[in-house]
């Protein structure tokens, strides 16, 4: 077996996930807006007598690379040195994609051409002479259309063929004669002969950061060359190449108006821009809440009849099956068709396209909170999962930015919350119960956008980076696709509830009913929550709902299987009588602003790369949590 | 189309006005939306500007997607009072009514101007 390793680059969003997917078999997360993939991933294909790695890297426009995701892909290709690039490239959109080819032909890596979306092309009416690319480039050029399936003998068949070697002249001659001084020092440099001689001369013409720190590493000094104005002639010498390219093999109609402009006309108007977004939103909202409503009311019932034969069951047995198990475990897997759908239609959401537009149309508001339109995408995508929306962050080029994104995420209210809202919607507010929830939806982006303002003051925050980004255009979510994000993003909380919440769920129900022949209010789980519930007391909080926070900071589905194991079976008609609609209110409050799970606040360290940022969060979140709903008390019952 | 969008824009406001009495405020927002879709796009349409069929295309689209939900959130809500309490209450049917007219409407709207937005290009 021979083994070679080919990455996949390209601009964001051209489908290079969708290749990874198509020639690893895996399901990768894919979706319709740029910026998906901030990480590094790997798969293998089999393919004759060759051991593939294929390595999908995050999207990245070129090697000048500023946020962290696109400084993985470029340090990759720099230091990692894969043996065959596939550069995947938007065929409707040449001029912009080419850009990123020239500057990977430059690092000397074998390429290859992967002309994706070659369906669109079609529907546009472009045509490409695809030979001709190949010519021009002195690389091999393959169509594609990776989401509908690709051939992979021809894939492999081009990254495994020797190039023409080419010449072709990019740069103007008083451009290449001050390249060559800079190439001689290189040359001299021992500790730089593992760097690309082409890619580094260039770079270092340009003043690249990067390029520049490789230098200082190697603790040398670059010589006195000032190439005048090198970032500026480079570039226009390499637009003007792809434009020579692009008029030779290119025929498109004179004047195109697509749907997606059509839509874009509408969706981004200045006036109809917020209705139609907030349309959108509450559509998205109600679908997922009344679609899942009737399967969580069937499970419930089946739980509920599973718990009567369970409770037949004598002994030690039957408490811990219809107390433990199905009563608190069950209480939480109730809410798995409302989970699926949540990430079905943020799915929809991310599939169509509408995300660019969404941030685009939020950018003026984000911007009076200190943060770019490009920050709203982490936080919508909190709304599913703080944890991964996190590493969303990875696109923002500001640190600080960055820092404020991740550390306002946990307020965008999770999935995993959303039980806790639901049971106490249930139990509390009758047909009031989906405005209780809306509202705590706009409570935490409100939340959100006010500790942006707060943490840019403590952080000293001046930076306010301009927004731009890309505007895909809009497709029809596949059932395909969608069953892929939904079961992707909704198996962990399968996983979740099959580990960490029955695991959590059967201490509670062990700490209940120990001491042996103990009621519930002598068990051990009563003697800690009344120790500790004096700290939650002010707020109305009893020991039960105090230690049903408390074990909810591991996941915060635990809070409502605690509840559930202390209800015996019946948790609708137990929370009434520890709690009142304005105690219950605050719970939600509560639930929302307190702690971040322990998989957010693993993340958040990973991402900073401190243990400061998570600590701090907790600290904050308890604080700002116990405060509102204070205050909200008070002010409720001074009202009521 | 002039006649089209007029039509669109007075069905969905009615729509709003019989979902804003049955206190059904937010989705009466999005039919709301909706018309204002159609209504900024008449003046366009009047003056044969492409942007026209952008306003009524857009507005059939999201039209077709609202009834869609519309639908979708009323059968469950019947099915989820047919576990609760026996009974299979398709409420409010008025709603319901207006919402399939418009969403047989939108579809022959979308597809009527498909083939003009082709050959305004």
């Amino acid at each position: 077996m021979k083994e070679i390793t080919i990455a996949l680059m390209g601009n964001p969003n051209v489908g290079k996930t969708s290749l990874f997917n198509a020639l690893t078999g895996t399901h990768q997360y894919v979706a319709n807006w740029p910026g998906v993939t901030v990480e590094k991933k790997t798969g293998v294909l089999k393919w004759k007598d060759y051991n593939v790695n294929v390595v999908d890297l995050p999207g990245i426009y070129t090697l000048n690379a500023k946020s962290i995701d696109e400084q993985i892909a470029r340090d990759y290709l720099v230091n990692e040195k894969p043996d065959v690039i596939f550069n995947i490239i938007d065929g409707t959109n040449l001029r912009r994609n080419l850009y990123l080819t020239i500057q990977i032909i430059e690092t000397g890596v074998k390429t290859v051409l992967v002309l994706n979306q070659m369906d669109e092309v079609k529907n546009l009416d472009i045509k490409i002479d695809t030979r001709e690319l190949s010519k021009r480039l002195g690389i091999q050029v393959v169509e594609t259309i990776a989401t509908k399936g690709i051939n992979v003998d021809d894939l492999m068949k081009s990254a495994l063929t020797q190039d023409e070697k080419i010449k072709y002249m990019i740069y103007p001659m008083d451009l290449e004669n001050e390249f060559s001084s800079i190439q001689t020092f290189i040359q001299k440099n021992e500790n730089l002969r593992s760097f690309s001689l082409r890619w580094l001369t260039i770079s270092l013409s340009e003043k690249d950061p990067y390029a520049m720190s490789i230098i200082e590493k190697a603790g040398l000094s670059l010589p006195d060359i000032s190439v005048h104005d090198a970032s500026l002639r480079i570039a226009k010498a390499r637009y003007d190449f792809i434009d020579s390219i692009v008029k030779q093999i290119e025929i498109r109609p004179k004047e195109m108006w697509t749907l997606t402009d059509a839509l874009d006309h509408v969706f981004t108007h200045k006036i109809l821009g917020i209705p139609i977004f907030i349309s959108i939103m509450w559509m998205i909202f109600e679908f997922t809440f009344s679609i899942s409503a009737p399967l969580s009311d069937l499970l419930s019932k089946g739980f509920d009849v599973l718990g009567t034969y369970a409770h037949a069951i004598p002994g030690w047995a039957g408490s811990f099956i219809g107390d433990g198990l199905i009563s608190g475990v069950g209480s939480v897997l109730t809410f798995v068709p409302l989970i699926f759908f949540l990430f079905f239609s943020m799915g929809i959401l991310e599939d169509s396209g509408y995300m660019s537009r969404a941030a685009f149309l939020i950018d003026r508001i984000m911007h009076r909170f200190k943060l770019s339109g490009r920050a709203f995408i982490p936080l919508l995508l909190g709304f599913g999962c703080n944890a991964s929306a996190i590493m969303t962050t990875r696109t923002l080029e500001g640190e600080k930015e960055r820092l404020v994104s991740v550390l306002i995420n946990p307020f965008a209210t999770c999935s995993a919350r959303l039980p806790i809202y639901v049971v106490l919607s249930a139990a509390f507010f009758g047909s009031f119960g989906g405005f209780a929830i809306f509202s705590i939806y706009l409570i935490s982006i409100f939340v959100a956008l006010t500790m942006a303002v707060v943490f840019n003051f403590i952080l000293k925050n001046k930076e306010n980076s301009p927004f731009i980004i890309e505007m895909p255009r809009y497709k029809l979510p596949t059932a395909k696709g969608l069953g892929i994000y939904t079961w992707s993003r909704g198996k962990h909380f399968l996983k979740k509830a099959g580990g960490i919440i029955l695991g959590a769920t059967a201490v509670v129900w062990l700490l209940s009913n120990l001491p042996p022949n103990s009621s519930i209010g002598n068990s051990f789980a009563a003697q800690i929550g009344k120790t500790i519930s004096p700290i939650l007391a002010p707020l109305g909080f009893d020991w039960h709902v105090t230690l049903s926070l408390i074990f909810g900071g591991v996941a915060k589905e635990v809070t409502v299987t605690t509840l559930g194991t202390f209800a015996n079976g019946n948790i609708e008609s137990f929370l009434p009588t520890i709690l009142n609609p304005v105690t219950a209110y605050a719970l939600m409050l509560f639930a929302l602003l307190y702690i971040p799970c322990a998989a957010t606040q693993a993340t958040m360290k990973m991402e900073t790369g401190s243990y400061k940022w998570p600590i701090f969060s907790v600290i904050w979140g308890l604080s700002l949590a116990y405060i509102t709903a204070f205050v909200f008390e008070k002010i409720a019952y001074l009202v009521i | 189309m002039f006649k089209l969008m007029i039509l669109a824009s007075f069905g969905y406001a009615v729509l709003t006005i019989f979902m804003v009495l049955s206190r059904d405020y937010m989705d009466a927002f999005v039919a709301l939306t909706i018309t204002l879709i159609f209504i900024f796009g008449l003046s366009d349409v009047f003056n044969n500007k492409k942007s026209g069929i952008a306003h009524a295309m857009t507005g059939s689209i999201m039209g077709l997607i609202f009834e869609v939900y519309y639908v979708i959130a009323l059968l469950a809500s019947a099915f989820d009072n047919l576990i609760n309490n026996g009974t299979f209450e398709f409420k409010p049917f008025l709603n319901f009514f207006i919402a399939m007219v418009l969403f047989i409407f939108s579809l022959y709207l979308f597809f009527h101007l498909r083939v003009e937005f082709k050959n305004k290009k």
